[in-house]
């Protein structure tokens, strides 16, 4: 709908600005400064700092607050009378008067707003007496800094945190001259740190502990790129100082606008200077591995390659990339490992997004959406969330939903199979029990498919609140404009959620399946490196490594034992396996397994186009120089291909000696008799004083990725293994907030942090960080959405 | 016996039990039970009979005389004489009698003559509790002819033509408000009550919510109705218990009747009320602050457009008005705009009620046409100032209010009269003071209640304030300098000019018009370090002036600290090392002879 134009005049210059603008929209547009401190457009205007007031020369006399008085046809403003500048600079002079002068301690010096204009508008001396002093910071909480002695009560953290985030852990407190800005009864800060808040406190009450007293604002070299923690891409602002990273802000658009991170983004980035990497390659010579040339590791792990194919063939040989890959190395890897040797292919970090990314392209015969049809998903009315986690997978999705629910008329419907974030702030909300959640969405396409006006179909139990259902039904009936979000279970099985998404396919403008890392939509759509094999599937990659299917894992940036649950089934099933070779950025615990490790740079020390979860395609450049003697993976995947004997060209011949039909798996000596029983069925949980309870592993805010993981900041936050359920469940069996518990299953036991989860059902657990985390790996099996458990209270 | 009096009202107001802590309840039930004429006389609890400086009061009805209760001795001799006489008025009593003092009847009295009672008719009259005796004094007839006969565009018109306007202080027309409402199709719509009635001394919703709130109620069924609203909301400061309980108990029997709730008389028509207790924030009484506050979030005002008529309480169309403003609804509903418009002045129709305090005679609610001019209020209503005291200034409109001094009394009190002065109506609070208010103190006050009851949001009234009342200390601390006076002005110009809401652009007022008026009060206590009205105590030499002085001992005989030398004859003398400086002597003295 455009709206009319809207003429007026600022300081006698005409400009037109679509009706709704602010004067401040206008005079941005006509190129004219007007002073603010509260503003921020990811928020609604506020009117707290009376710093953008300007005249009107039609009410002369009257100051007008310029950033929410809506423009009007034949406004004559004017912005630098000599009444607007003295207002300006008393209004400056009354902010100092309550703001300490700690300028040379301040580590907002340099890019403070208030500096800024207190040095625009000339107000010099002390121009009221102070009544601030400087106080002590509280550096209560991680990451985050707040100095509340310097705060000006713009009271944009507290907008941001409500407001954008959904989260409202900051409020006002006190009124009148004695108000601040606080957390419930003075608390440390407990949040989702996002660091938004930091991004838009214009002075220097919030700051960022990591970058706080290390470097001055003017030394920092600016650079555009992107944040890698998962498949969104979100486009961030790296600070550096003599190539290293200083910190990572979002990024500020054209149009002055800010945009979004989460914590991953703005306090992640210390994962790109964790020394636990291999700083040059090694390969094993006996019972040790030794570091060797790139020449040499590169011949190695070629020969081993050539030798294992040679007697294995190709089938037998499992490809797992981390979705760290460009897509010009997944192409490499696709024509190598998919069209040549005919290896499998999958993901243990993205196999669910890869999965339900390729139902969906199969069942659209090959042509899901790429970036070529990206149709905006936030201009729909309604947003249908397929599955739990889609905040927790990516965080930045909850501002950008509270910013979509913000509009009138939007609703968010969520099916889940846990109550997470979103469904607590959705319109609809439907939890069905995770072991049920495939059945239930069956019974549910089956009911949308039935004739309108035939007998209901046969659904079966759908095992949730039938007025809900009937709304779900209904919503998803009325022809609305929908945009349906895909959410893999951590470790479950995405594909009848994404026949589902499928069939809803023609009535939603846009498909999007989540949970995916970098560039796992570029590596599928662009360079066509599907699934394929039983490595597609973390069950079955498990179960052909226990069988003798897979005998050579190639881990390009995977690390099973970080990612793969089983335990000591994987260490068992890697130790058996004739090739495993890690290729990839970081240390891994199977590196020490493997016969060759190879270190690849990580995404912003190499270049490369990466395309994210929603289509957009964006070009990395390298931002830092590679650590050690690390190479960019389409380098030594190009070497990997030479010393293989294979022309780079497009008609190569086939590897003649080797055998590369994929059908033909040549067997191997019998196996050893494994320690683990291959089939492992749960036994019965011995009873005892316990908490029984159904244990659903969800994904974790602060990543679960390999670079978040990486990252010791998002790991001090996880603070390990939780185990969160119903406030009612936590004082009936006495567990205290924090307490340390231990859990058992069927498959193995391990230590936790017990704690509170709203929504949570009576006799659910909600089992979190568990990726990395070897003990939380054991309780579990690929496959399984739930698990039975009992949590015991830890005894010291 | 049989008396011609059939009821008698007695006031419960917390005024009148300050001054003398008794039960009359109890007193009046005993001399009537006495008098054996118990079961003929109803009882009948009210609130301000509008006689506060006279209480504890009752009143004689029908006839309407108002006594005084002094004692339970007088009290029965009251009753007696007064019944015995067929309920007129006897000749005046013997000097020597012990009876209760009888105030003439109200037709004869300057306070009550002079006044004209249209949202105040049933105070007193009738028993808040009883909607039954609302119904007898034509209560709800205005909700059944507006429901049976007329449109809602009807009742706007009607609402429209009256003229009536916001008695809240910003005086925006009701009826243009109503319609601004009706025009939006969203729903529900919602209909509130402003009752946090936060300005110091001003006690008039207070007093209309206790002594006839289904007037109250009546009024916002009708703009319900009017504006297409099925809910309403009242906002009561928790500080008024009894306006609560008289509003629980209104809202009840209405709804037990059939006013309220689904299908209101019958006509399909859906409307209730919910009570939401405020919890003191001075700031909850700007429209958009308590809406944030019935929404359960912290009261800040919030920008404007949208305007609450379109974007209101959760966002729907909203339609707020003050409680007298709905007080007065029902009975321009029933008399016709036309008869409303008749009373008060061409923009300012109708009544307004006022609470007058301070240095006056009788303090008390006063209910007058508009355009009744200030010296009417004060000195024939009010009685003029209190003791030997002269008149100095008239302060009207609460901490957003300016004073006015004497030049100013002959301007009639409308809502656009007074702003050339620099003053406004405000919600009609008036505060009397005399010349031993000084003008610097009164600033002060008035701004440190302003500073503290600031939400905090916005910069000019935040910090702004803080300023003046830093300026304003040091003034009356002796610190002053010349500059202060013009950084004051600066300042306090700046914080009306600039800040958001209502209470920081009127919260200078009190300062801006105190500097306009008094000024030279500002002047002697920054040049001359002295505080004329004797009240600024770092100001206070503590000496007895032996040229007017006449030697009474009075000041030796207050002083708490012994520290006042006296022999008898002899002019006193201060020991102003002992002196801790208390003013009790200052007080005491009738000839202003210790400064």
């Amino acid at each position: 709908m455009e709206k009319a134009l809207i003429t007026l005049r600022i300081n006698e210059r005409e400009v037109s600005v679509p009706g709704g603008s602010t004067i401040l929209d206008a005079a941005g547009k006509a190129g004219v400064f007007i002073p603010t401190l509260c503003h921020d457009k990811r928020v609604a205007p506020y009117g707290a700092c009376r710093l953008c007031v300007v005249e009107d020369r039609r009410k002369p006399g009257a100051l007008t607050p310029s950033c929410f008085t809506p423009a009007r046809d034949g406004m004559d403003i004017v912005t630098d009378s000599e009444r607007v500048l003295e207002a300006v600079r008393t209004q400056l002079r009354l902010i100092l008067a309550d703001h300490p002068p700690d300028c040379p301690v301040c580590d907002k010096a340099g890019e403070c707003t208030l500096q800024d204009l207190v040095n625009r508008y000339g107000v010099s001396g002390v121009p009221l007496p102070a009544t601030r002093t400087p106080g002590a910071a509280d550096r209560a909480a991680p990451l985050i800094e707040r100095d509340m002695s310097r705060c000006v009560l713009c009271g944009l953290c507290v907008r941001i945190c409500g407001e954008l985030q959904g989260r409202g852990e900051l409020d006002f407190v006190h009124r009148g001259h004695r108000v601040q800005v606080g957390t419930d009864g003075g608390r440390p800060l407990d949040c989702d740190f996002c660091g938004l808040c930091v991004s838009a406190c214009p002075v220097g009450a919030l700051n960022d502990r990591l970058y706080g007293n290390r470097t001055r604002v003017w030394k920092l070299e600016k650079r555009q790129a992107f944040c890698t923690h998962c498949g969104l891409i979100c486009p961030a602002e790296f600070h550096l100082e003599k190539g290293r990273i200083r910190r990572v802000v979002p990024e500020k658009g054209d149009d002055g606008v800010k945009g979004l991170l989460c914590v991953r983004g703005s306090f992640g980035w210390r994962a790109f200077e964790n020394a636990a990497r291999p700083a040059r390659p090694r390969v094993r010579r006996g019972k040790t591995q030794v570091e060797v040339s790139w020449n040499e590791a590169v011949k190695y792990a070629a020969g081993k390659l050539r030798n294992f194919l040679a007697a294995r063939g190709g089938g037998s040989l499992a490809l797992l990339t981390a979705d760290h890959l460009t897509t010009e190395e997944a192409l490499s890897c696709r024509s190598l490992f998919l069209d040549r040797i005919h290896s499998g292919v999958g993901s243990l970090r993205a196999g669910g997004y890869r999965r339900i990314l390729s139902v969906l392209d199969g069942e659209n015969g090959g042509s899901f959406p790429g970036g070529e049809d990206r149709r905006d998903p936030w201009e729909a009315d309604i947003l249908l969330v397929l599955g739990g986690g889609a905040v927790e997978h990516h965080p930045v999705l909850k501002p950008l939903v509270n910013r979509f629910l913000k509009s009138p008329w939007k609703e968010l419907a969520v099916v889940s199979s846990w109550p997470d974030d979103l469904s607590g702030r959705a319109d609809l909300s439907l939890v069905v029990p995770p072991e049920r959640f495939d059945e239930f969405l069956a019974g549910l396409r089956k009911a949308l498919s039935g004739e309108r006006n035939g007998p209901p179909p046969d659904t079966g139990p759908l095992f949730v609140d039938t007025e809900r259902l009937a709304r779900l039904i209904g919503l998803l009936e009325s022809g609305r404009n929908m945009t349906v979000l895909v959410v893999p279970d951590l470790f479950g099985d995405g594909g009848e959620r994404a026949r589902m998404a499928a069939f809803l396919k023609d009535r939603a403008r846009a498909v999007l399946p989540l949970g995916g890392g970098l560039n796992s939509r570029g590596a599928v759509l662009d360079a066509g490196l599907v699934p394929a094999g039983p490595a597609a599937d973390g069950a079955a990659l498990l179960e052909a490594m226990e069988d003798g299917r897979i005998r050579g894992l190639w881990l390009l940036g995977e690390d099973p034992l970080e990612s793969l649950p089983g335990g000591d089934r994987v260490r068992a099933a890697l130790e058996k396996l004739e090739l495993l070779v890690c290729q990839g950025p970081y240390e891994t615990a199977a590196a020490a397994l493997a016969h060759a490790v190879l270190p690849s740079a990580l995404p912003l020390e190499k270049s490369g186009t990466v395309r994210s979860l929603t289509g957009v395609e964006r070009t990395l450049h390298p931002l830092l120089s590679p650590f050690g003697e690390a190479r960019p993976d389409l380098e030594i995947l190009e070497d990997l291909r030479a010393a293989l004997g294979e022309a780079a060209g497009e008609n190569a011949p086939e590897f003649p000696e080797w055998n590369t039909d994929p059908g033909a798996v040549v067997p191997g000596p019998p196996d050893r008799p494994s320690s683990v029983p291959a089939e492992e069925s749960p036994k019965d949980l011995p009873g005892g004083e316990g908490f029984p309870c159904t244990l659903v592993p969800v994904p974790s805010i602060f990543g679960d990725g390999p670079l978040s993981l990486r990252s010791p900041d998002l790991l001090e936050l996880r603070r390990g293994l939780r185990v969160l359920m119903n406030v009612d469940d936590l004082e009936d069996n006495r567990f205290g907030e924090r307490e340390p518990v231990s859990v058992r299953t069927p498959f193995g036991s391990a230590p936790a942090e017990a704690g509170r989860a709203p929504g949570v059902e009576k006799g659910t657990a909600l089992l979190a960080h568990v990726t990395g985390d070897p003990a939380g790996l054991s309780l579990i099996r690929p496959g399984t959405a739930a698990v039975q458990a009992v949590i015991e209270r830890r005894r010291p | 016996m049989i008396p011609s009096v059939n009821r008698i009202a007695f006031c419960t107001s917390r005024t009148c039990k300050f001054r003398r802590d008794v039960d009359v309840r109890a007193l009046l039930a005993g001399a009537l039970e006495t008098l054996g004429v118990r079961d003929r006389i109803d009882l009948v609890e009210t609130e301000c009979l509008i006689s506060c400086y006279q209480g504890p009061s009752i009143m004689f009805l029908p006839g309407g005389q108002v006594h005084q209760v002094l004692s339970e001795e007088g009290l029965a001799d009251t009753l007696k004489s007064f019944l015995a006489s067929g309920g007129h008025p006897l000749a005046p009593p013997p000097a020597e009698s012990r009876r209760d003092r009888e105030i003439p009847g109200i037709e004869n009295v300057d306070f009550f003559a002079k006044q004209k009672l249209v949202v105040l008719r049933n105070r007193g009259h009738i028993d808040g509790e009883s909607i039954e005796e609302y119904i007898v004094h034509d209560g709800y007839l205005a909700l059944y002819k507006a429901l049976t006969a007329m449109t809602p565009e009807e009742v706007i018109a009607e609402m429209k033509r009256s003229g009536l306007r916001g008695r809240g202080g910003a005086g925006f027309p009701t009826g243009r408000k109503w319609e601004e409402t009706r025009k939006y199709n969203r729903f529900p719509k919602y209909v509130i009550c402003n009752g946090d009635e936060g300005d110091p001394g001003a006690f008039m919703d207070r007093s209309i919510m206790e002594s006839d709130p289904h007037a109250v109620l009546e009024g916002m069924i009708l703009c319900g109705y009017a504006v297409g609203a099925s809910r309403g909301c009242i906002y009561v400061r928790a500080e008024y218990p009894l306006a609560l309980r008289m509003l629980g108990t209104a809202i009840a029997t209405a709804r037990e009747k059939g006013f309220l709730g689904r299908n209101v008389l019958g006509t399909g028509f859906d409307f209730d009320v919910d009570i939401y207790p405020g919890a003191g924030a001075f700031v909850c009484g700007e429209s958009t602050a308590l809406m944030f506050s019935i929404e359960g979030k912290r009261g800040m005002p919030r920008i404007k457009p949208p305007r609450s008529t379109e974007s209101g309480l959760w966002g729907q169309p909203t339609c707020l008005n003050n409680v007298e403003t709905f007080a007065n609804v029902p009975r321009i509903i029933l008399e016709g705009g036309e008869w409303f418009r008749s009373i008060g002045t061409e923009d300012s129709s109708g009544t307004k009620v006022f609470s007058l305090t301070g240095a006056v005679k009788n303090v008390g609610l006063v209910e007058v046409p508009m355009g009744t001019d200030l010296r009417t209020i004060i000195f024939d209503i009010g009685g003029g100032i209190r003791g030997n005291a002269r008149f100095k200034a008239v302060q009207l409109g609460g901490p957003s209010g300016g004073c006015l001094t004497e030049k100013h009394l002959h301007l009639p009190v409308t809502f656009d009269s007074l702003q050339d002065a620099g003053a406004m109506m405000g919600s009609g609070g008036i505060v009397v003071m005399d010349d031993t208010n000084c003008m610097v103190d009164v600033a002060r006050f008035f701004t440190q209640f302003c500073v503290d009851e600031s939400c905090g949001k916005c910069v000019p009234c935040r910090t702004g304030l803080n300023v003046m009342l830093d300026l304003l200390e040091k003034i009356i601390e002796g610190r002053g300098e010349p500059s202060d006076l013009e950084d004051l002005e600066k300042m306090a110009e700046h914080v009306a000019d600039t800040s958001h809401c209502g209470l920081g652009q009127a919260a200078p007022n009190p300062v801006l018009s105190t500097l306009r008026h008094f000024r030279d009060e500002y002047e002697a206590h920054i040049r001359e370090k002295r505080c004329p009205a004797l009240v600024c105590t770092d100001l206070l030499r503590f000496e007895v002036d032996g040229d007017a002085c006449r030697r009474c001992g009075l000041c030796a005989r207050v002083c708490p600290a012994d520290a006042v030398a006296w022999i008898k004859g002899e002019i006193a003398v201060i020991d102003r090392d002992r002196c801790i400086r208390c003013k009790s002597c200052i007080r005491a003295c009738r000839f202003r002879a210790i400064r």
